[in-house]
């Protein structure tokens, strides 16, 4: 097996508004290994989080190709990509993303439903006890508070021990002692359960933590 | 900002949310479109009839009996006929047998002998084109065509009416007495009233309509030769009118059917304006956020309500326009909708009045569905920016009173337009009832669903989802299945009416009637169709009060359904029908001769009903110019309900054997005879009319029909204004369906599962909203069948089950086809708006 779970070859990204071409990305190659953590840094409206979208498959590059545990997932339709966020990525969002109708073992125990895995409840509230939510179960997501939220949002993308775990700015919502909470929780994940970890962040204290830091400017890899 | 009205403002707060904006203008243009239609119609029949008063009566004064005039009444008409400036003309008006003169074949017709001169306003237009006065001459008959269709007749053949030989010598082409025809169950036939004697068909007892029209030259004198006429005319019995005061079949008719529309249509207003209502707080829903930025920006709340009616009164507008443009050009197409019921000068069209109308409606109907939305417009706080702020749900002293007003304006509009008070009142009534106990079953089964432990996760979701917060799931379900148990409780009783009087009509039940049978043919009658034959005594008389109270014409004749002034048929016999019984006293006349030596009388239960009688009370009649005083002795009820004679009042022989009578025949006979036992029996009795049952059966049931049509089409309104308030709920949803569906994806479902979410979303409220219409109208229609018409009743399952499927299929459909975009679409456009 290789040791490369993810590769992006050539990327740019680019929109148009109106007769204008914006570039986005431009021509940006990386490669991640299995069980690294890399942090995508760089300031505002360097590329970082269109960068992620692209690499996880979320978006779609507009030149060059990615390749994910071997597989080139460039040019999957929603549908082809469905197996692929279910059971290989996980997903942690700035805004959480949580689902508001459902309650926070519903939440985390969604993806594993989809995949029909009969353990689903007993994984979602094992990975509650050890994000130490284990009495906020059945609390909607509007009675939590942030940091709250974002435990549940790392536990729904761990439930299927995914191969990656990608997130943007997981601590860009949150006040500094959730966000040292955060930090640390994924830092130990990473270490503990040998995930592949790649954040999209502003943040120096989980950049310090990193394997690498890979740095952004006006779309173009500046170091990393 | 505080002060200006910003235009720009406007228009970009409309654009934003134009699919909100479409639904809430369609909702007002629905409300809007059939009440517009029908009260367009309504003035434009009334337009008809009132323009052609003279026409349509005949006469400028109308005298009318069920008997022939009394004395005093006559020397008065013949002493007014010889006078200058008035002219006289009498009618005498009766249903009979026309039979060929070779005997081979006979009609029930409609049979109308006119005095020279006749008529004195309108005109009979023939088919000739010759002048009608000089054509019906004595001896002659005008007929019309369809007379001739059916005994297979032509212009010069002999037609024998009772003991007359008439030559038929034209063809009716229209006649303005009759602007309609469809009441009449048989042909007319014009013959002179000289030729009346020698017809010998009106008869002691026979059921005529007796009528003297007078043409007064001098308008000014109209009025108060009537009450001179009126003075000398036999009360109750005897009544006089001018054109402008009598009422006519024509008119009856459409005030009834038109008040029944004005119900559908006031039903179709209420839910399209809940439909207002929920799209504008979709609508100002999405706006909060804005509001409270713009708040915080320094704009006050009555800056942002200023704003926000305006664009209310533009949206309004627009709608109100739509909707009364829809509903007057709906009305100019009603030729279609109610071909064959219309009369036959009717023009069809829109006034200006029925627009200011249309937007005075409008007016009320969007200021009562949209003040509550918009009143919490001003309570909109800046700190609402940084978090959600719930709304508590209380209003302020003010705002009760702004809604009372609002539902007093409400429901004066409805007595309006139904024009009566009572029954404004128990409609809306009724609507709030229905509304509530929609209210209640849904809000149970709502709890339920979201207590029930769901091992599916696609199923689990969609009821989640259809719980989610700020779904209009409620009003939805309320309003889809208030609209769908009204039609199909219309439905049900419809076929249920059909099943009972109609379709199956008993094979053993009589099927030829026989009318006009006078005391001395008894003998030769039954001598002719047999010994069994039952015939039942009838003796006309009115009855003018109940326990000292008078019977009042004027209010009685206001009533919808029969009336208590109206002239009945009294019958002797000694015991209760095969499909009587009594339901209070031990038998049919108990001892209230012994004890009140007063007469006894059995009433039905249904006339007990109108009058609210009761056994004891004291009713007097009036039979004929005889006073008869008579005690409740007992109170029957049918346990049948199909086409068999029965009588409201039966009194014991010896009180009615010399009363003038005649009698009824009811027969049994072969299908494949009645033609041929009909000939037999005008031939050796012309002044004897028969009555084929199931034709006539048939002939109602094409009235029926036509007018069910009409009903229904004018109740599916409500289905759209249903299908709205569910478009609204759609587009109001749109940003949570968008935000579940991206992460069902984004957390791996495929689009099968996001797809099977959202069916089964839409599925459940479909099966929620007709689940309870169907409950609801099957419990209606069972409580009307069986309290209010006595009758059995038949749920007819199979059409319950078509409503669930055409609804499922509607609301799946527009559920659906509002969410297939996100699907193919890839999610970080939307994760990227909502970080």
């Amino acid at each position: 097996m290789s040791n490369i779970l993810l590769q992006a070859e050539n990327i740019s990204k680019y929109y148009y508004l109106g007769d204008q071409k914006i570039m986005v990305l431009g021509n940006v190659s990386l490669t991640v290994n299995r069980g690294e953590f890399v942090v995508i840094a760089g300031s505002s409206g360097s590329g970082k989080t269109t960068l992620l979208s692209v690499l996880s498959g979320l978006d779609r590059p507009s030149i060059g190709r990615i390749h994910m545990a071997g597989r080139d997932i460039t040019d999957l339709t929603e549908d082809q990509l469905a197996p692929v966020r279910n059971t290989l990525t996980g997903f942690v969002f700035q805004a959480f993303h949580l689902i508001p109708s459902l309650n926070a073992i519903e939440n985390v125990m969604f993806p594993a439903e989809l995949k029909k895995d009969p353990e689903a409840r007993n994984k979602a509230q094992s990975l509650l006890d050890q994000v130490g939510l284990q009495d906020r179960g059945k609390n909607f997501p509007e009675q939590l508070s942030g940091g709250e939220q974002q435990r549940i949002a790392i536990c729904r993308a761990l439930i299927n021990d995914p191969e990656i775990v990608f997130a943007d700015e997981p601590t860009g919502n949150l006040d500094s002692e959730n966000s040292e909470g955060i930090i640390q929780l994924l830092v130990d994940l990473h270490k503990d359960r040998k995930i592949t970890l790649v954040i999209a962040t502003h943040s120096q204290s989980l950049a310090s933590r990193a394997d690498r830091i890979v740095r952004l400017h006006d779309g173009r890899i500046q170091e990393g | 900002m505080k002060d200006a009205m910003n235009i720009r403002f406007l228009i970009r707060e409309i654009l934003h949310s134009k699919s909100q904006a479409v639904v809430f203008i369609l909702c007002v243009a629905l409300s809007l479109v059939s009440i517009v239609a029908i009260n367009s119609f309504r003035s434009d029949v009334q337009q008809s009839i009132a323009s052609d008063a003279r026409g349509l009566h005949g006469g400028d004064i109308i005298v009318h009996s069920h008997y022939d005039f009394s004395p005093a009444l006559q020397q008065e008409i013949a002493a007014l006929a010889k006078k200058t400036g008035i002219q006289v003309a009498r009618t005498w008006e009766f249903y009979s047998v026309a039979r060929r003169a070779d005997g081979q074949d006979s009609l029930f017709s409609n049979i109308k002998a006119v005095e020279k001169g006749y008529p004195l306003y309108g005109t009979v237009e023939l088919l000739s084109g010759r002048e009608f006065s000089r054509v019906l001459q004595p001896g002659k008959v005008v007929v019309a065509p369809e007379l001739l269709k059916r005994l297979g007749l032509a212009l010069g053949d002999k037609l024998l009416l009772g003991d007359s030989v008439l030559e038929i010598v034209d063809v009716i082409g229209r006649e303005s007495l009759r602007p309609v025809d469809f009441f009449n169950f048989g042909p007319r036939i014009l013959v002179a009233a000289a030729d009346l004697a020698q017809m010998d068909l009106v008869q002691k007892g026979s059921r005529v309509q007796y009528e003297a029209l007078l043409k007064v030259a001098d308008a000014g004198q109209i009025n108060t030769l009537a009450a001179g006429l009126q003075a000398r005319a036999v009360t109750g019995q005897e009544r006089v009118a001018t054109y402008a005061t009598a009422s006519s079949r024509v008119k009856r008719f459409f005030d009834n059917l038109l008040f029944f529309l004005s119900l559908v249509s006031v039903f179709t207003l209420l839910l399209a304006g809940i439909g207002m209502q929920s799209s504008l707080a979709a609508f100002l829903r999405r706006k909060e956020k804005s509001f409270a930025i713009l708040r915080s920006l320094g704009a006050t709340g009555s800056f942002l309500l200023r704003h926000y009616l305006v664009i209310v009164f533009i949206l309004s507008f627009i709608g109100c326009a739509v909707g009364i443009l829809s509903g007057l050009l709906l009305e100019k197409n009603f030729s279609t909708l109610f071909a064959g019921l219309l009369p036959d000068n009717i023009v069809l069209g829109g006034s200006f009045f029925d627009v200011l109308e249309g937007i005075g409606l409008g007016l009320v109907v969007v200021t009562f569905f949209t003040f509550l939305p918009l009143s919490k417009i001003k309570n909109v706080k800046p700190a609402a920016v940084f978090r959600k702020e719930s709304d508590n749900g209380r209003q302020n002293r003010g705002t009760y009173v702004l809604i009372g007003c609002g539902i007093i304006l409400l429901t004066g509009l409805v007595v309006r337009q139904l024009n009566d008070l009572r029954i404004g009142l128990y409609f809306l009534g009724g609507v709030l009832a229905l509304i509530a106990v929609i209210s209640v079953l849904i809000g149970i089964l709502l709890l339920l669903l979201s207590r029930l432990q769901i091992a599916s996760l696609p199923l689990r979701q969609a009821v989640r989802s259809l719980l989610r917060p700020g779904n209009a799931t409620r009003p939805i379900v309320v309003t889809l299945a208030s609209a769908l148990s009204v039609l199909l409780t219309i439905y049900l009783m419809e076929y249920n009416l059909h099943a009972t009087y109609i379709a199956s009509y008993p094979a053993d039940a009589p099927n030829l009637f026989c009318l006009d049978i006078q005391k001395n043919q008894q003998h030769d009658f039954r001598g002719l169709v047999g010994q069994d034959v039952e015939l039942f005594p009838i003796i006309r008389a009115r009855l003018t009060s109940i326990n000292g109270e008078r019977i009042h014409r004027e209010s009685e004749m206001k009533k919808r359904g029969d009336s208590l002034a109206r002239e009945f048929n009294l019958t002797y016999r000694p015991k209760l029908l095969s499909d009587e019984v009594l339901i209070k006293g031990d038998s049919l006349f108990g001892n209230v001769r012994e004890k009140s030596g007063l007469v006894p009388v059995s009433l039905l239960d249904t006339v007990a009903e109108m009058g609210d009688m009761k056994m004891g009370d004291v009713l007097i009649f009036n039979v004929q110019g005889v006073p008869m005083k008579a005690e409740v002795s007992s109170i029957r009820s049918r346990t049948k309900s199909m086409l068999y004679p029965f009588f409201y009042f039966v009194f014991p022989e010896e009180n009615l054997r010399a009363a003038p009578q005649t009698f009824f025949g009811a027969l049994k006979v072969k299908k494949s005879e009645i033609a041929q036992l009909q000939n037999t029996i005008v031939n050796h009795f012309p002044n004897i009319s028969t009555i084929n049952v199931g034709e006539t059966a048939a002939e109602l049931e094409k009235i029926l029909q036509k007018l069910s049509t009409i009903i229904n089409f004018f109740a599916s309104f409500s289905i759209l204004a249903g299908a709205l308030i569910l478009v609204s709920s759609v587009l109001a949803t749109r940003m949570a369906r968008i935000k579940e569906a991206v992460y069902y994806k984004v957390l791996g479902a495929d689009t099968r599962f996001v797809l099977l979410v959202f069916f089964l979303e839409n599925f459940i409220l479909a099966l929620l909203s007709s689940g309870c219409a169907i409950l609801v109208a099957q419990a209606g229609s069972w409580g009307l069948c069986r309290f209010l018409f006595d009758i059995d009743f038949d749920p007819s399952w199979p059409v319950s089950f078509a409503m669930l499927v055409m609804t499922v299929c509607l609301v799946v459909t527009l559920g659906l086809l509002s969410s297939v975009s996100i699907l193919g679409q890839k999610p970080i456009r939307f994760l990227r708006e909502q970080s």
